[in-house]
């Protein structure tokens, strides 16, 4: 199935947002917050390499799933892994690979290390998220490639793709194929592609109202009166 | 305790974990178990890389198991004698890591490591410990000089007892023999057997041969779809 995307502007708009402020933004796009299972990502995701450009600026792009083995030899591969890499190599944006271990027991082995790194980069990703451990990590860094995993391991056993171009779970979220990601050190936040443009004007909504609350809150010489008419009237 | 030349030991570290695993599985003919070859992910990279050039921490693997809350009895006490495992450490004329054990009920609960300790294993020949339960004090042990796994932190403990050492011992999901080789970095830790050492480290400078003409190829300057096609069309 085509990758269905959106204006290469609305990617880079998102990226100047924190992950925290897409998720508020999305939440008021919504009309409400919706489960976490299908919003953001659980603690359990360690944000080993982000910011590698030092801009401060979100990893966002598009979710590339996948479901791998470390440990055991597998059933049949249910799709080819260079399939999978042809989907990353051809979708003419930035991607996001995600890699879901569902090996058992899962996260004992790594899923991914500099070899694969590499081949991402040069395709086109620009970060990869993991259920599961990652090794290598000095080597993912020098291919270019931010990196988010559940943990790190130095070996794996036989190694396998399953599938790819399916719903996973990485740290409690479920993310379907397509899926824009927003990235930083708080961990990744969902936006679907349909409701992006709007989560992107929400996002700099959100954040001037947040802004006048950090300025009003940050004066020199709050006092207890200030406090007392935050509450009566609010931000002025 | 059966040892290596020096060399090899040196040798050794100047590979990461992740590539000593790989050279391991090659000269084993294929992959083993990976409790008996590589950590898990639970185990943290406190203090490592501490004169900054990147080389992995190696020694030969000295094990105990202790109890940090219940101790023998209820009293802080050791059968075995702690004086006994320093002097082991003490005597072998090599770079030792020390592995510890929590076999207390519960486990993992307190610490078992802590910067008094730490300084005494340095200065008796200790490189590093790994430690399957928790270590206090990390500043200490920084100041000690000691490179530091663990899986957890806390501030305390009970009644404090060796129970056994140079025994098989459980760390972090990997089994562990005493005179193990044991290659640490921020990924873990892989086991080297003694008798297959020098072959394992043969085959790492194969591997980073290897992998290296892979990283150089998808790091090329303006690598396209062209040059992906042409890499799968060269693995046939």
């Amino acid at each position: 199935m085509p990758l269905k995307t959106v204006a290469p502007e609305i990617l880079k708009g998102l990226a100047e947002f924190d992950s925290a402020t897409v998720q508020n933004a999305a939440a008021i796009v919504y009309g409400g917050y919706i489960s976490e299972h299908i919003d953001y990502s659980g603690p359990d995701l360690n944000p080993y390499l982000y910011d590698l450009d030092g801009s401060g600026r979100a990893t966002v792009g598009y979710a590339m799933t996948s479901t791998w083995t470390p440990l055991h030899e597998p059933v049949p591969e249910v799709s080819g892994r260079h399939d999978y890499m042809d989907s990353i190599a051809y979708a003419n944006a930035p991607t996001i690979v995600v890699q879901q271990d569902i090996d058992l027991p899962p996260r004992r082995g790594a899923i991914i290390g500099d070899g694969m790194a590499y081949q991402m980069v040069a395709l086109g990703a620009v970060g990869a998220v993991t259920d599961g451990n990652a090794r290598d990590v000095p080597g993912i860094k020098k291919a270019g490639l931010a990196l988010w995993a559940t943990g790190r391991v130095p070996g794996h056993g036989p190694f396998n793709m399953i599938d790819h171009g399916i719903p996973v779970e990485v740290a409690g979220l479920r993310i379907i194929p397509g899926d824009i990601l927003v990235c930083d050190g708080d961990g990744v936040t969902r936006v679907p592609v349909d409701q992006a443009e709007d989560i992107l004007k929400q996002s700099h909504e959100v954040r001037e109202r947040e802004g006048k609350t950090f300025a009003y809150f940050s004066k020199p010489g709050f006092t207890l009166d200030d406090w007392e008419s935050y509450k009566a009237n609010g931000i002025p | 305790m059966k040892t290596v030349a020096p060399e090899i030991l040196e040798g050794l570290a100047d590979y990461d974990s992740a590539t000593v695993q790989n050279a391991a599985a090659i000269v084993y003919g294929g992959y083993i178990s990976e409790h008996i070859d590589y950590s898990g992910p639970d185990l943290k990279p406190y203090l490592w890389n501490r004169d900054g050039f990147g080389k992995a921490v190696v020694g030969y693997a000295m094990t105990s198991t202790w109890m940090p809350i219940n101790g023998i009895d209820g009293q802080s006490q050791e059968p075995s004698g702690r004086w006994e495992y320093y002097d082991a450490i003490a005597q072998l004329d090599a770079p030792t890591v020390v592995v510890q054990q929590d076999i207390d009920t519960p486990s993992r609960r307190a610490a078992i490591l802590g910067d008094e300790m730490a300084h005494q294993m340095a200065a008796l020949g200790a490189v590093g410990v790994v430690v399957d339960g928790n270590a206090r004090d990390i500043p200490g042990i920084n100041r000690a000089g000691l490179s530091l796994w663990a899986t957890g932190r806390v501030p305390g403990h009970a009644y404090f007892a060796m129970i056994d050492h140079s025994i098989p011992v459980v760390a972090a999901g990997l089994r562990i023999l005493p005179g193990d080789i044991l290659v640490c970095d921020g990924d873990g830790f892989t086991r080297v057997p003694v008798d297959v050492a020098e072959d394992v480290l043969r085959q790492c400078a194969e591997v980073r041969e290897r992998e290296g003409a892979g990283f150089a190829y998808f790091s090329k300057s303006g690598f396209s779809v062209e040059d992906w096609e042409a890499y799968k069309a060269d693995l046939g």
